[in-house]
């Protein structure tokens, strides 16, 4: 299945491009996109999977959008 | 303007009553029978490297349950927004007394303050950094690895020098904006439970529950599934509970000692330990042409971060984006920096860096109009951006934004348009008025709206209809006071057709509520009212199909009101109560809020604003250097207003906040140490200190808002200190440029001002002092 991967702050440097497509089989999840990025399993790792905050286990569908981030903050 | 039923009408809070009655719970009103009081030992040094930790004293006391320091925090005992530096507890150095050392458990509040004395820390004290100017310095002792400068953020557009060499005047001013408290009514408080499951329950106050567990849980190495946190109900923030504070601390001490445990923060240990608005330094030069056409505009600022990262990131690309106002300058180069000194700690505060840019922006361009010879909100009116321009460090003006018409209504208000009148109704029969001048000024802002580019910024709402017909709403923001919820009731009522009050609210929890991102950033009714906007109709939809089915018509002919469903002739109907006899009714809104293209830092920029001018009357006692604000004007653009008593009493909140920072308020730190951590040395404005305030939205409607709202929570604010500077300035013919302005200030101003001698001036302005208020109220003026 087809992923739209966006990825925040910190997490950018570990693709080229901060939004790309990535073929996943099916019953992935947020962290095994982490894990094939090689983003580190840290407590510092947010998912938002089509907009919707979700757990780093949770199981995708295909044509999902997924974003990796870091909860930071702003104003 | 759409008839609305709810949307834009003068409702009652639906938390008003138990509020007001005293039965709605805040976190430092909870306790429980065998409970454990923590306490925490802070920091004897602004700065020092710490030798030992003997704590055995301490828990031979009688009472005392547990005493904890690092050596007990299994994580990695860091915590922090942006970047984990602080320690929970420290270890091995200090950086600000208002560092954790030690925190005590014990049976009782007394216990727990005795055996903080017991505790023996031995301290070698290091190099203080006790200057942000210090800290820049190459050869300066670095505070923590890597350096001094959290931040620095550099832009330059079009050409500097060429817009400058274009310039008929050009102002050049150096501003200081000083650290101010957050002056909430609630100092930081909560409660925290471990089960017999492990699971841990922390109530408290603060602004994001949802990032509170990550902090939780990365601190203390405990799984994120077993931590719930619950605020719903904080007791006043203003970005001072942005940032953890007492979440970490009671989670560690419930661990430990498997009993509900408490920790409320006095008042002075809230002043030395949690975050405050940045002191910033602002240097400006700003060139017009001699019609007022800004065309080029150097801003230099350097931020006093404070011992810990927390926001002062963020609040530094809040002072570079908001460094040229709301206005079109074509030429422009902004540098800034954050730093680390040993100066408390500073982070998020209503306005985030757009405060203390509009301070000096605002006060740039009454000198220009003074120099042009130009009516102030003239020049204004002539620079605002418009729906359209490109602006700031360059980007679009996209979404609905109303500036431009807050100007031209504060042009056309009597206390501008008639000032000269109103300056010279003064009652000069009057012995107290016989030293006062009138002065009536004016500022513009503008804030963006949410968190910027480059964070997700998402929102939503569980909307459901129960199975006794109520409707329910999950939020997972946090009312911290300025109303949020009741606006967000008035969106869903609006679409189901049910009064506000009867919806029950469910808020910010992180087991039963949605992650709606933070309580911060002018962004709660913008946001989480879309996502309810969108959860309202699907339930509202699928309302209709289950009625649809039982009355056996379209779904698209019936119309909910009052608590059921309706045929269009009215002459059938279906209650809400026999829809969800099947089983409750869930529908989720997610809605993110838009982003610019373009990105110049992680947080820049803002796509959405807000805006507001306000007009202020001052009166300045030249005898004793007072200044009373009489009146203010207000008129914020914050699109669709949802409830007029909402957005008047942000306003009017705003304001006094506004009055206290460029009169009164100030964090006074000497070499690192607090000389101020009272409300009676910390001066906030009083009640009769309040001057006559009138509100007068302007409504540009925002597409993406629900109903074309926006927000409103930190516009409010951020004119109001650079009016105040204006007017004082337009009533006695002096500037300043660095707040708070003190009577002390004033009058060595106007002795420097005038040749005459005030000899006898100060002796009757003595007297005067005396009687009006008491050694206590000047002492830190």
């Amino acid at each position: 299945m087809t992923i739209t991967v966006s990825l925040f702050g910190a997490y950018r440097s570990y693709a080229p491009e901060s939004e790309f497509a990535m073929e996943l089989p099916e019953g992935a999840t947020p962290r095994a996109i982490a894990e094939r990025l090689g983003i580190p399993r840290t407590a510092s790792l947010w998912a938002l999977v089509d907009g919707r905050r979700a757990p780093l286990d949770a199981v995708l569908r295909d044509g999902s959008a997924v974003s990796l981030f870091q909860p930071v903050g702003g104003g | 303007m759409a008839a609305y039923k709810y949307i834009g009408k003068r409702i009652t809070r639906i938390d008003a009553r138990p509020k007001v009655e005293g039965s709605l719970k805040y976190p430092s009103d909870i306790y429980e029978k065998g409970m454990v009081w923590g306490r925490v030992l802070r920091a004897a040094h602004p700065h020092a490297r710490i030798l030992s930790i003997d704590t055995s004293e301490a828990k031979k006391l009688r009472g005392v349950v547990a005493v904890l320091t690092h050596e007990d925090v299994k994580g990695s005992n860091r915590f922090g927004i942006e970047r984990q530096d602080q320690p929970v507890l420290c270890s091995d150095r200090v950086r600000y007394v208002g560092d954790a050392v030690a925190l005590v458990g014990a049976q009782t509040k007394e216990i727990a303050e005795k055996a903080l004395g017991l505790i023996k820390v031995e301290y070698e004290p290091l190099p203080l950094v006790d200057d942000p100017r210090k800290a820049l310095e190459k050869d300066c002792v670095p505070l923590h690895e890597g350096g001094n400068i959290v931040h620095e953020l550099h832009f330059t557009r079009g050409e500097i020098d060429a817009g400058f060499a274009k310039a008929d005047v050009v102002v050049e001013q150096t501003y200081r904006t000083q650290m101010m408290d957050h002056g909430f009514i609630e100092t930081e408080a909560g409660f925290a439970t471990v089960d017999a499951d492990g699971l841990l329950t922390v109530r408290c106050g603060g602004q994001y529950a949802f990032r509170d567990v990550t902090q939780i849980s990365r601190a203390l190495d405990y799984p994120e599934e077993k931590i719930r946190v619950i605020e719903p109900y904080t007791g006043g923030a203003f970005g001072g509970k942005d940032e953890v504070t007492v979440q970490i601390l009671l989670a560690l001490l419930a661990l430990k000692t498997r009993r509900p445990s408490k920790i409320w923060f006095s008042r002075e240990e809230h002043f030395i330990s949690c975050t405050h608005r940045h002191p910033v330094e602002i240097r400006m030069k700003t060139g017009a042409m001699r019609d007022g056409t800004l065309v080029a505009h150097e801003v230099w600022a350097l931020q006093d971060g404070g011992a810990y990262a927390s926001l002062s990131g963020p609040v530094l690309c809040l002072v570079v984006e908001h460094g040229c106002g709301p206005y079109l300058i074509p030429n422009l180069k902004v540098d800034g920096w954050a730093v680390y000194t040993n100066n408390g700690m500073s982070g998020a505060y209503r306005g985030f860096g757009a405060t203390q840019a509009h301070v000096a922006m605002e006060s740039q361009m009454n000198i220009l109009a003074d120099r042009l010879g130009l009516d102030p909100l003239a020049l204004r009116a002539k620079n605002v951006i418009r729906q359209g321009d490109i602006f700031g460090i360059g980007q679009p003006m996209l979404m609905a934004f109303g500036v431009d018409k807050t100007v031209e209504k504060a042009m056309a208000h009597p206390l501008w348009a008639e000032r000269d009148r109103v300056k010279a109704e003064i009652d000069r029969s009057r012995p107290d008025n016989r030293w006062k001048k009138r002065g009536v000024g004016v500022a513009c802002c503008f804030q963006g709206s949410g968190l910027g580019k480059g964070l997700p910024d998402y929102a939503a709402t569980t909307l459901e209809l129960s199975a006794d017909g109520a409707v329910t709403l999950y939020q997972g923001t946090i009312e911290i006071g300025q109303g949020s919820y009741t606006g967000i009731a008035q969106v869903a009522a609006e679409v189901l057709d049910v009064p506000p009050a009867a919806i029950r609210f469910v808020g910010a929890d992180t087991k039963l509520t949605l992650d709606s991102g933070t309580t911060t950033a002018s962004r709660v009714l913008y946001a989480a009212g879309q996502a309810t906007l969108l959860a309202a109709r699907a339930l509202a939809a699928r309302i209709r199909e289950v009625a649809a089915k039982k009355l056996a018509v379209d779904a698209e002919s019936l119309a909910l009101a009052d608590g059921a469903v309706h045929t269009a002739d009215g002459s059938r109907s279906v209650s809400f109560v026999e829809i969800a006899a099947a089983g409750p009714l869930r529908e989720e809104g997610i809605f993110n809020i838009p982003v610019a293209k373009e990105e110049f830092s992680m947080g820049l920029p803002h796509l959405v604003f807000c805006s507001n001018t306000q007009i202020v009357l001052v009166e300045v006692d030249t005898l004793t250097g007072e200044i009373a604000v009489k009146k203010v004007v207000a008129i914020p653009d914050c699109g669709t207003v949802i409830n007029p008593i909402n957005v008047e009493g942000q306003s009017e909140g705003g304001i006094v906040m506004g009055i206290g920072y460029a009169l009164w308020e100030e964090n006074v730190l000497e070499k690192g140490r607090f000389k101020n951590t009272g409300l009676s040395t910390y001066i906030l404005p009083a009640s009769w200190e309040v001057p006559e305030i009138e509100t007068i939205p302007v409504e540009v409607p925002e597409g993406s808002g629900p109903f074309g709202a926006r927000s409103v929570a930190e516009v409010v604010t951020t004119p109001t200190a650079p009016a105040i500077l204006n007017a004082v300035a337009d009533a006695i013919g002096v500037r300043f440029t660095e707040l708070p302005v003190t009577p002390e200030k004033v009058i060595a101003a106007l002795d420097k001002k005038t040749t005459v001698s005030h000899r006898d001036h100060r002796d009757r302005r003595e007297r005067h002092l005396d009687c009006r208020h008491g050694s206590t109220r000047m002492a830190t003026d």
